[in-house]
């Protein structure tokens, strides 16, 4: 969403707010990244993940851009504050969280402590020389971290740090916090992880890791096995002509003769509506010419008589 | 849509004096104003020949003349008259023929009701030279296939001028055949081909034109004739070498010259039944296979037996002995239903063309195959059929035609070489149905319309596949110089139920009420006794009779 920093050189923290200005957030980030449906449902959903399995009771959005997660969260009855590097993007701020939200940098220490920082697609934006102030205070600010930052998306401007996510994780642990691998955060993105500050023993934090990487592992083996197994009965199948599965063929024949039986009965309805519309357009006709006859010769005493009794005569009566 | 403007091209060559008048009286004659007479002399040595031209230009500013200085020939002078013409549409007509007094009338018409028309032709007769009207010719409507056995348009032929130009005016190359080679140039590229079924031409049988018929005349013609046929199959594909008839000289033979054979399934469905064949008892189904393995040249085929419940398993172990490797056995269960057999012989087969086959057949043609894919294998193609005969020799079948929309078997019982108005069994022709006793169509064709239809499960639905196929603008076959030997028994009509026909009709009555490829003016393939009235009271009488009448094309 945003960020940047105070303390680089002044034509670069001049060209701070033309970065995020209103071409970026209308090109850069997807869909045109602005008050709609999908921004809305998108950070409303978030809100109600980070209430439902976190619980805070006070939260940062850091590199907030336009508020909308501070907004869905104080919907939600949490108290949530935002900032932002943007004054573009905090200005445009709904009316009734704009007290929450401020202009800011990350680089800058944090004014207070929190229950949550969240921190979604912001550190990519902040230069590596800086990165690990803005660590560090993030770190200051609150004992959880939920922290997105795109691992290998290289091709936009503004992205000026991307990392693998091992490195976020490493730098976040120099200030006392490591990764939460109970909780799964991949509704923020699919690279996303909660940092908890811990103070449990290194034998601890390895089993905790090594747990979560056994299970991975175990769960990569057996997809593995089960997608050779697929292709090899693809292949297999490939290979046998159609006479070897006779059951499949005789399905198949059947079916051709019911795709045959279908289509020409179609085509026989169709014919039959045909010969029966010209045949309705001919009675039609007659039916006309005898109202005409009727019509000229109907007051001519005795003729309506003898025309009933023609048309008896002729069946048709 | 503006009435068309008629160019009447009409190469003069010395013609005596009274029939050019008449020629000449018979275009002034017409009751639709809207033309232009472009006559091309080409140097008559007679001197009269130029005075009566001159006078009839003097007298009517619609007859132009141009007199060559030095004679060209047919297809010079006649490119000469076209170079002449200006109008939208060009008639042909020869310098000692007749036009009838409504033929314009009923031609633009015809333009009237299909503005995309490229070529039309009507029905002619014969004029004596003492004036005595002979042999009309009732014709069909437009058949391609007919077209390459037979110049059957022929008189009165209108084409559109600037298809003509398009395709080069005349050919010198075909002398004698040139108005054949220009409709085939013509037609291959016309959008609509439309048959007048009047007879608005008349054709003077004198010593010297080719009217009066033989070959003696115009030698020259009839083999100019050969080589354009074998021209245009050559343009459109037609895998054929075109032979010439030897005793008729006006028709011509295709035979068949693959480049390759593709995969063909005959598709045979039996009960196992046994029955006389000369004098002898045969299963028919032994009899017709061993007969398709021993009589037939081509080599890429499979035989699809489809038997029912009631097979002798003898039988089957006895194909299986001739058949080989080329047979296929399939198993056949259920009420009895030709149509269910047929379509699950095809989905069985693989071919790329599929043969319907009766069991009760027998290979008399050796490339019966051949022929078959050679016409199956055009685009436009939807079926082929053959002559079939009964043991003794006698016509069972040659094509389909429909008499009121009641199907029929024209000149069934005739014996083998009777030829039929206009050698109606003698040439290659399209018709509306050809029998599914021995009957090719594409596979592509057949999944298309849904194979033979489950509604006709005893007769007509080789009738009603034909229908099916005709509707979706394919053409159907007929190809006189495939003959097989149908051992249909022959004391015997098939038993058709009243309803059959009556389901046929409600499905096709539109189409087949009027046969396209009958006549008017026939019944049973043959003409009425009152359409030769008709045409005799329609003809016109003497020319000092005759009074300027307001044309009304009547239906």
């Amino acid at each position: 969403m945003s960020e940047q920093s105070s303390s680089i050189s002044p034509a670069r923290q001049g060209a701070g707010s033309v970065e995020f200005g209103r071409y970026y957030y209308r090109h850069d980030c997807g869909i045109p990244y602005e008050r709609n449906e999908h921004w809305l449902g998108f950070f409303g959903a978030m809100a109600d993940a980070i209430v439902r399995d976190l619980r805070p009771s006070t939260v940062l959005d850091a590199g907030c851009a336009k508020g909308f997660l501070v907004e869905a969260l104080r919907n939600r009855g949490v108290e949530a504050w935002g900032i932002d590097v943007s004054e573009e993007a905090i200005s445009e701020v709904h009316e009734s969280v704009r007290e929450y939200c401020q202009v800011g940098s990350l680089t800058e220490p944090l004014p207070r402590r929190y229950d949550l920082v969240v921190c979604v697609e912001v550190l990519e934006h902040i230069p590596a020389a800086e990165a690990n102030a803005a660590i560090a205070n993030i770190c200051a600010a609150g004992d959880r971290i939920l922290l997105s930052t795109t691992p290998d998306d290289f091709s936009e401007a503004t992205h000026l740090n991307v990392q693998p996510p091992e490195l976020w994780s490493a730098a976040i642990a120099q200030n006392g916090l490591l990764r939460d691998t109970e909780h799964d955060v991949s509704y923020v993105t699919p690279w996303a992880a909660l940092y908890t500050r811990s103070e449990e023993p290194l034998a601890e934090a390895v089993r905790r890791y090594d747990r979560s990487w056994w299970r991975l592992r175990r769960e990569t083996d057996q997809l593995r096995d089960s997608l050779l197994s697929a292709h090899s009965r693809l292949a297999e199948l490939e290979d046998q002509p159609g006479e070897s599965r006779p059951e499949l063929q005789a399905e198949v024949d059947r079916l051709n003769e019911e795709v045959l039986k279908l289509r020409d009965l179609l085509i026989g309805k169709d014919a039959e509506l045909g010969v029966a519309k010209g045949k309705l357009a001919m009675y039609e006709d007659g039916r006309e010419r005898l109202e005409n006859v009727k019509r000229r010769f109907g007051k001519v005493p005795g003729f309506g008589m003898l025309l009933h009794l023609f048309l008896r005569l002729v069946g048709r009566g | 849509m503006a009435a068309p403007r008629f160019s009447i091209l009409t190469p003069v060559y010395n013609t005596p004096a009274g029939v050019l008048e008449k020629m000449l009286a018979s275009v002034e004659t017409q009751d639709y104003g809207s033309w232009e007479l472009c006559l091309y002399d080409d140097a008559s040595t007679e001197p009269h020949v130029r005075e009566i031209l001159a006078a009839a230009a003097a007298r009517d500013a619609r007859i132009r003349v141009e007199f060559a200085e030095r004679n060209s020939g047919i297809v010079g002078a006649s490119n000469g008259a076209l170079a002449m013409a200006g109008g939208e549409f060009i008639a042909l007509l020869d310098h000692d023929d007749l036009l009838h007094p409504d033929a314009l009338g009923h031609v633009s018409a015809a333009i009237d009701g299909a503005p995309d028309v490229d070529y039309l032709y009507t029905d002619e007769d014969k004029i004596t030279a003492s004036g005595q009207h002979r042999d009309p010719f009732f014709k069909p409507d437009w058949s391609p296939e007919r077209m390459r056995t037979q110049m059957y348009t022929c008189h009165l032929s209108v084409l559109r001028r600037s298809v003509v130009e398009e395709v080069g005016g005349f050919d010198p190359e075909f002398e004698g055949s040139q108005d054949w080679d220009l409709v085939l140039k013509v037609t291959e590229r016309a959008r609509r081909v439309i048959h007048v079924p009047r007879i608005l031409y008349h054709w003077r049988m004198l010593e010297t034109s080719a009217a009066a018929g033989g070959e003696a005349v115009k030698p020259y013609a009839f083999e100019a004739g050969k080589r354009a046929v074998q021209a245009h199959c050559d343009r459109t594909g037609l895998q054929a070498e075109v032979e010439r008839d030897p005793i008729d000289p006006g028709i011509l033979h295709l035979q068949p010259r693959l480049k390759s054979e593709p995969l063909v399934s005959i598709v045979i469905p039996t009960a196992g039944q046994r029955r006389d064949v000369r004098f002898e008892e045969v299963v028919l189904v032994v009899h017709c296979v061993r007969s398709i393995l021993e009589d037939s040249s081509y080599e890429n085929l499979e035989i699809v037996v489809v038997y029912g419940e009631a097979t002798p398993p003898e039988v089957l172990e006895e194909l299986r002995e001739i058949g080989g490797e080329r047979l296929r056995l399939v198993p056949y269960e259920g009420k009895f239903n030709f149509s269910a057999k047929i379509n699950l012989g095809a989905v069985r087969s693989r071919g790329e063309h599929l043969l319907l086959l009766n069991d009760d057949i027998e290979v008399r043609t050796e490339d019966w195959i051949e022929r078959m894919v050679m016409y199956s294998e055009q685009e436009g193609v939807g079926a082929v059929g053959g002559k079939l005969l009964w043991g003794d020799g006698r016509l069972q079948h040659v094509g389909v035609a429909f008499d009121a929309g009641r199907p029929g078997h024209y000149h069934r019982g005739f014996a083998e070489d009777y030829k039929g108005y206009s050698n109606y069994t003698l040439i290659a022709r399209n018709c509306l149905a050809v029998t599914g006793a021995c009957l090719m169509t594409r596979r592509s064709v057949f999944d298309q319309l849904g194979g033979l239809s489950m509604s006709f499960p005893v007769n007509f639905n080789d009738v009603d596949y034909c229908l099916k196929a005709y509707k979706e603008g394919l053409r159907i076959v007929y190809d006189p110089d495939l003959i097989m030997y149908h051992f249909e028994s022959s004391s015997r009509d098939p038993e058709v139920k009243e309803w059959e026909l009556n389901l046929l009709q409600d499905r096709w009555l539109a189409m087949t009420m009027n046969d396209p490829f009958g006549n008017p003016a026939l019944t049973h393939g043959l003409p009425r006794i009152s359409s030769y009235v008709s045409w005799v009271k329609r003809r016109p009488g003497p020319l000092w009779k005759r009074q300027r009448r307001r044309f009304e094309p009547t239906r």
